[in-house]
C-alpha cells in the first residue's frame, strides 16, 4: 500500500506553471529523492503534499499527518531545545509524559551537552538542523518530509543527517526530500527530477544517471 | 586586497577567532572552508565592517576597517549568510534601491552579472520575500554586486542554489577574478572549493590549512579506497569492514562508500569488492580533519 499518492496535480502562481500535471507514490521504507533546478517546482510540490497549500487541479492522498521539515526550519529562536520539543510536541498532540521521554532521548542522542539549556538562536547549523529533523518525528509519522534538510551543513553533519533519514527508513517511514547535493541523489531509493514542474526522470539512482555529472543536463532550462 | 592580521573575536568565554592572519592578493579567489560553527560568519562581519569589536587589524585594499568603515564598504560587496534583502520589495526594487543606495545604476547589473541576472529577470515584478531560496540568494549576489566592488566577501552564496547555477555563478566569479576583483568566499561545496587559487580552512576559530586546493588535496594522511555502495547494501558492508583490521573511517560517496586505512589494503575484498584505491579529494581531507580533532577532544 502507498502512503503517499499525488495524481495529475497541477498548481499555477500567476502566471507561472509552478506544478505541471505531475503524479508520483512513495511505499513505506522508501527514500524518494526530488531534484531540480531552482523554481522547478519542488517546494511547491512537497507544501501541497503537506496539505500548506491547495492543488488547482488532481488528487493527493497522504497516510496521517506527515512530519515535515521545511528550508527555513522554523524553530523557536528564544526557547531552548527541549522548550522547542515541548511546543512542537504539544503541537503534534502528544500528552505531557510522551513530550518529556521524547525530549529526554533527543537531547540525548543529540549530544548537545551545553547547548541544551542555551536558546536555540546559539545553536551550530548542523545542530540545529538535527534538532529540526528530531521535531519533525516526534509524533513517528508514516510520512515524513524533508525540504532541502542539508542545506548549509559541513561535510560531516551532512553524513550525520543522512545517518538519520536511513535510519527512519529502515523502520518503515517513507520519506521525500529534495536536495541539491547531487551526491545525495545516489542515497536515496528512487529519484523523481522535476523541470518546469514537470517529470523529467524517475528511478532507481544509478538508472537515472551513471555518475553526478550526468545528473547535470536534467537541470537545464526546458 | 584583503589583510587580516591577528584577528581575534570572543563572544563571552566562546573564542570565535583566534590570531588569524592571512592575506589575499588582487584578482585571487579564496575559499573559506570550516565546520558549522567555525567562525566563517564571524570573520565575515568583521572585515565587513559590520562587527568593530575585535582585536588585531583588518584592511580591505589597504584601509583599516575599523577607523576607516564607510570608505571600506565603497570597495566591498557583501553577501551576509543571513537573508538581507527587503522582502516586501520587488527583486528590480531591491537591486534599485542597493544601486542608489551606492550611487550607480541598477541596469550595470547586467554587465556586470549577466547569468544571474538573467536567471532571476522573468521575477523581476515578485516580492523578494516570495522567491525560492535559491533565487533569493542569486538576488543578493546581485545586489552586493551593483556598484562594481573591487572585493568581494560572499558568505555561503550557493546555499540552495542549484547545481547549474553554482557553476554560473563560478563561471562569473571566474570573470570577475579576470578583471583584477578580489573574492573570499565560503561555501560546504568541496567542489566549488576546488576553483579557488587558495584554500583557508578554519577550525574552531584557528587558521588549520591556507594552500592551493591540489595541494590541501595531496596532504591526505592515508590510505583511501572506493568501493560500490548503495545505501540499501551499507549494513552488509559495515558488517564486512567490522572483520577487517586497519579500518580508520568508511563513509558514503555518492554511488560509493570512501574507505580510510592505516595500511595498503588494495584489493581486499568487501563482500566481494575488492578496495579499489582512489586520490583523495578535498573533502576527504576535510572529513578526515574534523574527526581527528573529535577524537582529539
Amino acid at each position: 500500500m502507498n502512503l503517499v499518492e499525488v495524481s495529475h496535480v497541477s498548481k499555477r502562481f500567476g502566471r507561472i506553471k509552478a506544478v505541471d500535471d505531475l503524479s508520483l507514490t512513495l511505499a513505506p521504507g522508501e527514500i524518494l529523492g526530488l531534484l531540480g533546478a531552482n523554481g522547478a517546482g519542488k517546494t511547491t510540490l512537497i507544501r501541497m503534499i503537506c496539505g500548506l497549500i491547495r492543488p488547482d487541479a488532481g488528487d493527493i492522498a497522504v497516510s496521517g499527518k506527515p512530519g515535515y521539515m521545511c528550508q527555513s526550519f522554523s524553530l523557536i529562536e528564544e526557547l531552548t531545545v527541549p522548550e522547542n520539543i515541548s511546543f512542537y510536541g504539544a503541537l503534534y498532540g502528544l500528552s505531557r509524559q510522551e513530550v518529556d521521554a521524547r525530549a529526554e532521548s533527543i537531547v540525548r542522542s543529540l549530544e548537545l551537552g551545553d547547548y541544551c539549556d542555551r536558546q536555540v538562536k546559539f545553536l551550530p547549523s548542523g545542530w540545529r538542523q538535527a534538532l529540526s529533523f528530531s521535531i519533525a518525528v516526534i509524533a513517528d509519522p508514516a510520512v515524513l518530509i524533508l525540504d532541502e534538510p542539508t542545506s548549509g551543513l559541513d561535510s560531516l553533519s551532512r553524513r550525520r543527517m543522512w545517518k538519520m533519514i536511513h535510519a527512519k527508513a529502515a523502520r518503515g517511514t517513507g520519506i521525500i526530500v529534495s536536495t541539491h547535493y547531487l551526491d545525495e541523489a545516489y542515497y536515496c531509493s528512487r529519484l523523481s527530477i522535476l523541470n518546469a514542474g514537470r517529470e523529467v526522470a524517475a528511478g532507481a539512482p544509478d538508472k537515472v544517471a551513471a555518475s553526478e555529472a550526468d545528473l547535470l543536463p536534467y537541470f537545464e532550462n526546458r | 586586497m584583503i589583510l587580516a592580521e591577528h584577528i581575534d573575536k570572543s563572544f563571552g568565554r566562546h573564542r570565535a577567532l583566534q590570531d588569524l592572519s592571512f592575506e589575499v592578493g588582487d584578482g585571487q579567489i579564496v575559499a573559506l572552508m570550516g565546520a558549522n560553527g567555525a567562525g566563517k560568519s564571524t570573520l565575515f562581519d568583521i572585515l565587513a565592517t559590520v562587527d568593530p569589536a575585535f582585536g588585531g587589524r583588518a584592511l580591505i585594499d589597504g584601509i583599516d576597517v575599523r577607523t576607516h568603515p564607510i570608505e571600506a564598504r565603497g570597495h566591498i560587496g557583501y553577501v551576509p549568510g543571513r537573508f538581507s534583502l527587503y522582502g516586501d520589495l520587488s527583486v528590480a526594487e531591491n537591486l534599485d534601491f542597493f544601486a542608489k543606495a551606492y550611487g550607480c545604476a541598477p541596469e550595470g547589473i547586467e554587465s556586470l552579472s549577466p547569468h544571474l541576472w538573467r536567471s532571476i529577470r522573468p521575477f523581476a515584478d515578485q516580492r523578494a520575500a516570495n522567491l525560492s531560496g535559491g533565487m533569493k540568494q542569486k538576488l543578493s549576489i546581485c545586489c552586493a554586486m551593483v556598484h562594481n566592488p573591487s572585493v568581494l566577501l560572499l558568505d555561503e552564496p550557493t546555499v540552495g542554489v542549484d547545481p547549474l547555477s553554482r557553476h554560473d555563478m563560478w563561471d562569473e566569479l571566474a570573470a570577475l577574478r579576470a578583471k583584477g576583483v578580489t573574492v573570499l568566499v565560503s561555501t560546504h561545496y568541496l567542489d566549488e572549493a576546488a576553483f579557488a587559487d587558495r584554500i583557508l580552512f578554519l577550525h574552531h576559530g584557528r587558521k588549520l590549512l591556507f594552500d592551493r586546493p591540489d595541494a590541501i588535496a595531496a596532504s591526505y594522511r592515508h590510505h583511501l579506497y572506493s568501493i560500490p555502495c548503495t545505501a540499501a547494501e551499507l549494513p552488509q558492508i559495515e558488517a564486512a569492514l567490522a572483520q577487517q583490521e586497519g579500518i580508520l573511517d568508511y563513509y558514503l560517496w555518492g554511488g560509493h562508500l570512501h574507505v580510510a586505512t592505516d595500511g595498503d589494503r588494495a584489493g581486499t575484498p568487501i563482500c566481494g569488492r575488492p578496495l579499489q584505491p582512489v586520490r583523495p579529494a578535498i573533502e576527504d581531507v576535510f572529513i578526515d580533519t574534523l574527526n581527528a580533532s573529535a577524537k582529539a577532544v
